[in-house]
């Protein structure tokens, strides 16, 4: 690799990170420098150093399975960590190769008096190095390492360590082959509302995968430490892409065959996606990122609305055609479920308290998505006549038209089964959107005084210049988190753990509370009238 | 404002990090009235507009535009105003109608079909109808801007490098506009490089230079005073260029 590739590489990944920047979409874990406006550039250790460290630590704890010569246990403790692996290569691989085409970057490279193949080399070499896309594979080699010493030992099969080689590397190949192909794309999926609705959930799953798989790693040892026997795992794993082999190998040859050809098989096809779209966009440039078809609004949809429903309207547009972020405001909404799920399991109308606050204080508190998904168009606010507080408000309305309908729905499908009573579920899921409406405005009353005085992008590193205002924010969810168990607990101590219409009765006034509460704050804490003053 | 002006600044200075970088500014645009204001990138220009709609706050003197002083009221100036900035702020995701429905829900505009369709035509905006604005070039994405200022047709105008970026056939059609709405009585201030469209489109120049008004009058009164007979001249002149500049780059081109 010469000098100048690495040179290229490098001024490739800072001008992604600086534009990323102002999206957010820098290094995940990449140390954030504090420059004279907060960026101070991409370097290898910088975008590479924490990741690594952290993804060592998860292989690290998924190997302490390694040492009790369990191929079962080796198989799943192998699986978790590539289904982990490769989650996260996509949030690496995905938003940079988005942001280098949807910012038209590749076209500037183009435009240096170097071959497609150099073009190519800077890509990947940025992508690895600075970016950080190597530090993934960490998730695998201190495992390797560990599962090379016990071989040594004679504890495990040289069998499984080539099976696991072959698995880790067959997903690490996969991953970023289809994080380019899907960052490729990005453009589409903008302008299709399925797409982005598919992209979102793809982006929740993808955020709950890492969350679980980082939260369950440490306790596979107990979890199946006593079981050598597949069980239902011979039935799915074999057929589970990549690590299948680990699997099927335990079954049959022939069924380890089948497993390594399937694994190698969308391997080879990816590459040939990925590889394809990548090589028309270094040949043809940004423009190939639009094929799709345009059709022409007619002018008669300029139909204006009434003010505040005319912004509402707005975000909720601006917000739908960001997957990220709406991928995060879903997981935001889902995430009380996987938390709460198991607490007060003996009072089935406390749990449903318990769900039903969680959903609705977290979905509130997604609010500050609307904000980042403003990015640069929330410069424009600064010279509209819009009131700071109608902005405040219009974030919590935009934000109730989604999270309320989809806190009551949940609140009250999880109410139903635990309590199987039609009005109290029905009630519970009242509460839940009311405490999602609640939430969102009094989150959005301490957000919108730490706007920035002059026009500025709005993202997520914006809001997290001021102290002051994280601190409270961060008060804030902890409040809201703290109530939320403490009502059902309280209710518990105190003997009424069964009493359903004290419960919800309970849950109703705390939703009524917060209701008023954000509503007086949206009232009475807005500082200013124009978000420049 | 009862004596006819639609723009007032008066003895506005502006500081940034103790530099003066507005000093003592009067400039005055009637009703009616086509102001250019000429000057080197970082003269003053941008900030003196944005403080027409209270974006930026003078450190000494006023601003008015119309009865509004957009210190003290600046939402009431953002609805007098059709303001167009030197960089076009807009939403990405939207698409130019979605983009231009929310403005006008903003600022309570009803429109109708007719001069939706008028707007967009002329600005040559038709074919664009159904991208995402952040597909459109820089051009295009200025042209918007425009789009939605016509749509309002506000009674005072303050457009920041207007022209930058327009096509032939665009630029002209802003020109004419500009001209249309001073005839019927609206205030227009501008600032443009495009010297001989500031000419065409100007009933009076202001040429400011480091913050400083230095020449003020109609384009054939400046050219008199300093007996030139090209604007560009006029302007050079006023501006600190030396002969000096183009010795150096001549010296640069060696083939």
């Amino acid at each position: 690799m010469g000098v100048t590739t690495l040179k290229l590489a490098r001024y490739l990944a800072n001008e992604v990170a600086y534009r990323g920047f102002r999206e957010q979409s820098l290094p995940f874990l990449g140390i954030r420098g504090r420059g004279s406006r907060g960026f101070s550039g991409v370097s290898v250790i910088k975008s590479n150093i924490l990741s690594s460290i952290l993804f060592s630590l998860v292989s690290i704890s998924a190997s302490a399975v390694v040492a009790l010569g369990n191929p079962v246990a080796y198989a799943v403790s192998a699986t978790i960590l590539a289904g982990v692996s490769i989650a996260m290569a996509l949030m690496y691989v995905t938003p940079f190769t988005s942001t280098v085409i949807r910012e038209g970057i590749i076209d500037l490279l183009r435009t240096l008096p170097i071959t497609p193949s150099q073009v190519l080399k800077t890509y990947l070499t940025a992508l690895m190095l600075y970016w950080g896309g190597l530090s993934v594979t960490f998730f695998y080699i201190p495992y390797l390492v560990v599962s090379t010493y016990y071989v040594l030992v004679g504890t495990l099969g040289i069998q499984e360590l080539l099976l696991a080689l072959l698995a880790f590397t067959t997903s690490l190949l996969f991953s970023y082959l289809l994080g380019i192909a899907l960052g490729t794309y990005s453009y589409v999926v903008r302008r299709r509302a399925v797409l982005r609705y598919v992209t979102a959930i793809a982006w929740a799953l993808t955020f709950l995968i890492v969350y679980l798989m980082f939260s369950i790693t440490s306790h596979i040892t107990t979890l199946i430490k006593s079981s050598t026997h597949l069980g239902m795992l011979e039935l799915v794993g074999p057929y589970i892409p990549f690590v299948g082999p680990l699997f099927s190998y335990l079954v049959s040859p022939q069924l380890l065959t089948l497993s390594v050809i399937e694994s190698l098989a969308i391997v080879v096809a990816t590459y040939f996606v990925g590889r394809g779209r990548l090589a028309s966009v270094i040949l043809h440039g940004a423009e190939y990122r639009v094929p799709t078809k345009v059709v022409k609004a007619p002018v008669t949809s300029v139909k204006p609305k009434p003010y505040l429903l005319g912004i509402v309207r707005k975000d909720l547009k601006v917000l739908l055609r960001e997957p990220r972020r709406l991928g995060s405001m879903i997981v935001m909404m889902v995430f009380p479920l996987v938390i709460g799920f198991t607490m007060f399991s003996k009072e089935p109308i406390l749990s449903s308290a318990l769900i039903t606050s969680f959903v609705g204080a977290f979905s509130g508190l997604s609010v500050e998505y609307l904000y980042y998904a403003e990015g640069s168009g929330a410069q424009l606010l600064y010279l509209l006549p819009i009131r700071k507080r109608d902005v405040a408000i219009s974030k919590s309305l935009a934000t109730s038209v989604i999270t309320s309908p989809i806190s009551l729905a949940i609140a009250t499908t999880f109410s139903l089964l635990k309590v199987g009573n039609v009005v109290t579920s029905l009630a519970l899921g009242t509460s839940a959107a009311a405490l999602s409406l609640g939430y969102s405005l009094i989150n959005s009353a301490l957000i919108i005084n730490s706007v920035p005085k002059e026009p500025s992008y709005w993202n997520e590193l914006t809001f997290r210049r001021s102290l002051s205002s994280r601190l409270v924010r961060t008060l804030v969810a902890i409040v809201g988190v703290g109530a939320s168990v403490a009502i059902p607990l309280i209710l518990m101590l105190m003997g009424l753990g069964n009493e359903v219409s004290k419960v919800v009765t309970a849950v109703g006034t705390y939703a009524l509370a917060t209701l008023v509460i954000g509503s007086l704050m949206i009232k009475y804490l807005v500082k200013g009238n124009v978000l420049s003053s | 404002m009862s004596d006819g002006v639609g723009i007032e600044y008066s003895n506005v200075w502006k500081y940034f990090g103790g530099n003066a970088v507005v000093k003592g500014v009067n400039l005055r645009v009637r009703y009616g009235e086509v102001k250019v204001l000429l000057g080197p990138n970082g003269s003053g220009k941008s900030t003196l507009f944005k403080m027409s709609v209270g974006l930026v706050k003078p450190d000494r003197g006023s601003v008015r535009v119309g009865d509004v002083d957009p210190v003290t009221d600046a939402l009431s100036a953002r609805r007098l105003v059709g303001y167009v900035p030197e960089d076009p702020l807009v939403y990405e995701s939207l698409e130019i109608t979605e983009f231009l429905s929310f403005l006008m829900s903003v600022y309570g505009v009803e429109v109708s079909e007719s001069r939706v369709s008028a707007v967009i035509k002329a600005l040559g905006l038709e074919e664009h109808l159904g991208k995402l604005i952040g597909e459109l070039s820089h051009g295009s994405r200025k042209k918007v801007m425009i789009a939605s200022v016509m749509l309002r047709d506000p009674k005072v105008l303050v457009l920041d490098e207007v022209f930058s970026g327009l096509d032939v056939s665009s630029a002209r059609v802003v020109k004419t506009w500009i001209r249309e709405k001073a005839s019927k009585g609206a205030a227009v201030l501008i600032s443009t490089h495009v010297l001989p469209l500031a000419e065409v489109v100007a009933d009076g120049i202001s040429i400011i230079h480091e913050g400083r008004v230095v020449a003020e009058g109609t384009p054939q009164e400046l050219k008199e005073v300093l007996g030139s007979s090209e604007l560009e001249d006029v302007y050079l002149r006023l501006t600190g260029y030396s002969r000096e500049f183009e010795e150096l780059v001549k010296a640069l081109a060696t083939t």
